[in-house]
C-alpha cells in the first residue's frame, strides 16, 4: 500500500459503503516470501499464490466458497489471454493464481475496461475521490522495485512516491494524470552533497495520460514541478542522489517497471 | 455483423469493444476457426487483428486464401494488414525503421474508409514489421513521415489494410474509421454506451452464479475491485 492508503481507504469504505471490510495485515508474510527474489515474474506468482492462500485462510473463517476479484481485460490479455497471443506479463489475480484453488472465482468485471469500470461507478454514486483514485497494480509497491525487496528500499520508495503524489496533487495536476509514481530504479551512481563524494541509488519518476489502460503518453509535466519533486527526493529521502523522468509511452513500455 | 479474427493481439478484444460500442455484434474467433465461424455467422464484414507473431518468422497464423473470394469487406489492422498483402500475391518483412507510439499519417489518395474531416492527423503505431509492396489491385491510400505503406486499398473489392491501431484512443479518428468500415460493409451503426440496465444484468448473472453461498471480496481499495464488491454486494447482500 501507499503512504496512508489503509486509513484512508477505511474511511472511503466506512463512509460509503455498508460494506462488511476486514483488514488482514500480511506485510511480514509477503516481506518473508520475496526475501532475495529478484525475478520480476517470480515476484509476481510468490504475491499471487500468497494472496490467495491468505484469502483461503479468511475465506474459512467465514465459511465463503467465493472469492469476488476486480480482474478487468487488460489484466486479462496481458496474462495471455488467447491462443496466439504471447504473455506479456503475470498479473497476481490471473496467470498468478496458483493451479489448485479451494475457492472459485467470481470476475464480473472481466470483459470491462478501465474507463467502462469508472462509466459503472459514476452510475453507481462513487464518491468523487474513488472515482479517481489512480490505478495501483496488484502486487503493490513490490513490483516498483527493481531487484531485491528489504524492509529498508520499501520505505524508500514508500517515501519518493508520497512526494510525487504529494507535489502532483499540490500542481493540480493529479485528476488529469493517469498514474504517478516513483520506482527504485536499483541503478547507482555517483553524486557530490556538500563537497563530499556519494554514491546512492536512483529514483525514477513514471507519470502517465490513459484512457483504457492499453496505450499511454508519459506527461508533459512542468519543469518547476519535475524540478521540485526531483529536490524534495534527494534532499528527504535517504540513500537517494539522482532522480530520473521516465519518458517512454506505451507501447513500447508498459506502465510499470515490472 | 462482424467476425474479429484474433491471430493474438493485445488490442483484439479492444477492437471488439469498438464495435460494439458502434452498435453492431461482433463475435471473435481464432484464426483456425475461420471457415467455420464464416459459415455459422454469415458475416457483413472481416476484421483482421494483429499478432505478436510475424509473416517470415516462426508459424505465422494464417487463415485460408479462398476467405478473400467471398465477396465480404475485409479490414486488416497491423498483422492483418500484412496478412492480407502475404496472400494476395504482395509482400511483407521486417520495417527498416520501426515504428512504435505515435505517428503522423498522410492521406495520399481518397478512400470511402478516410471520409473524415482532417487528412493529416495522429495515429499510433506498434510494429517492426510492414507490408513492403501492396498486392495487385491495391493502392496506398496512406502514408507515415517514414514513407510506410500505412494503409492500403482494393476498393472494387472492398480490402483494407491499416498498420496503425485505429481501436486505441491515442489514434485520433480511429473510431469515424471503423465506423467508415462498417458502413462499407453495410451495417448501421449508432452509438452504444453503459447504462443502469447493462449493471442490472450484472447483478442477476452474479446472483445465479452465486446463489444462496457466501462469497469474500479482494479489495485493494482501488475502482475495480470496489466496483466488483459493491455488484456483488447488490447481489447478495451482506
Amino acid at each position: 500500500m501507499r503512504a496512508g492508503e489503509t486509513e484512508e481507504i477505511q474511511k472511503t469504505f466506512g463512509r460509503y459503503f455498508k460494506l462488511n471490510l476486514i483488514v488482514v495485515n500480511a506485510r511480514q508474510e509477503f516481506l518473508t516470501a520475496l526475501s532475495g527474489v529478484t525475478d520480476p515474474e517470480r515476484k509476481r506468482l510468490i504475491i499471487g499464490e500468497l494472496f490467495i492462500r491468505i484469502f483461503e485462510r479468511e475465506a474459512k473463517k467465514l465459511r465463503a466458497d467465493y472469492l469476488v476479484q476486480g480482474t478487468i481485460y487488460p489484466d486479462v490479455i496481458e496474462s495471455k489471454g488467447t491462443k496466439h497471443a504471447d504473455k506479456i506479463k503475470s498479473h497476481h489475480n490471473v496467470s498468478g493464481l496458483p493451479k489448485f484453488m479451494k475457492l472459485q472465482l467470481i470476475e464480473p468485471l472481466r470483459e470491462l475496461y478501465k474507463d467502462e469500470v469508472r462509466a459503472i461507478a459514476a452510475l453507481l454514486k462513487f464518491p468523487k475521490k474513488l472515482l479517481h483514485r489512480q490505478p495501483f497494480p496488484g502486487p503493490g509497491l513490490a513490483i516498483r522495485i527493481i531487484g531485491k525487496i528489504t524492509p529498508e528500499r520499501l520505505e524508500t520508495v514508500r517515501a519518493a512516491d508520497h512526494i510525487v503524489r504529494e507535489e502532483i496533487i499540490r500542481a493540480k495536476l493529479w485528476d488529469k494524470t493517469w498514474q504517478a509514481f516513483a520506482v527504485l530504479t536499483g541503478a547507482r551512481s555517483t553524486g557530490v552533497r556538500g563537497d563530499e563524494r556519494s554514491y546512492g541509488e536512483t529514483i525514477a519518476v513514471r507519470v502517465i495520460e490513459a484512457v483504457d489502460a492499453m496505450t499511454a503518453h508519459w506527461s508533459r509535466l512542468p519543469y518547476d514541478l519535475l524540478d521540485k519533486i526531483s529536490s524534495r527526493i534527494v534532499n528527504e529521502v535517504p540513500g537517494i542522489n539522482r532522480v530520473v523522468y521516465d519518458i517512454t509511452n506505451k507501447p513500447p513500455a508498459t506502465m510499470e517497471w515490472e | 455483423m462482424i467476425l474479429l479474427i484474433d491471430f493474438g493481439s493485445q488490442t483484439a478484444h479492444l477492437i471488439a469493444r469498438r464495435i460494439w460500442e458502434l452498435g453492431s455484434p461482433v463475435t471473435i474467433v481464432l484464426p483456425e476457426e475461420i471457415t467455420a465461424a464464416v459459415r455459422q455467422h454469415k458475416p457483413h464484414g472481416i476484421i483482421l487483428s494483429g499478432s505478436p507473431k510475424y509473416l517470415d518468422g516462426k508459424k505465422p497464423p494464417l487463415i485460408p486464401e479462398k476467405v478473400f473470394r467471398l465477396g465480404i469487406p475485409i479490414l486488416g489492422i497491423c498483422y492483418g494488414h500484412q496478412l492480407m498483402a502475404h496472400i494476395l500475391g504482395g509482400r511483407a518483412g521486417e520495417a527498416k525503421v520501426k515504428e512504435y507510439g505515435p505517428a503522423m499519417l498522410t492521406i495520399v489518395n481518397q478512400s470511402p474508409l478516410f471520409s473524415l474531416p482532417a487528412s493529416h492527423f495522429q495515429v499510433w503505431m506498434s510494429h517492426g514489421h510492414e507490408v513492403q509492396r501492396e498486392a495487385p489491385g491495391f493502392v496506398c491510400i496512406a502514408r507515415t513521415d517514414t514513407g510506410t505503406l500505412a494503409a492500403v486499398a482494393d476498393e472494387k473489392q472492398k480490402f483494407y489494410g491499416i498498420q496503425f491501431h485505429p481501436e486505441v484512443v491515442h489514434t485520433k479518428y480511429g473510431t469515424d474509421i471503423l465506423r467508415n468500415f462498417l458502413s462499407i460493409c453495410g451495417i448501421r451503426t449508432k452509438p452504444r454506451r453503459m447504462t443502469a440496465r447493462t449493471i442490472a444484468r450484472m447483478v442477476t448473472t452474479i446472483k445465479a452464479e452465486i446463489d444462496d453461498k457466501r462469497a469474500v471480496c479482494g479489495l485493494s481499495g482501488g475502482i475495480d475491485s470496489t466496483v466488483a464488491a459493491v455488484l456483488v454486494h447488490r447481489a447478495i447482500g451482506t
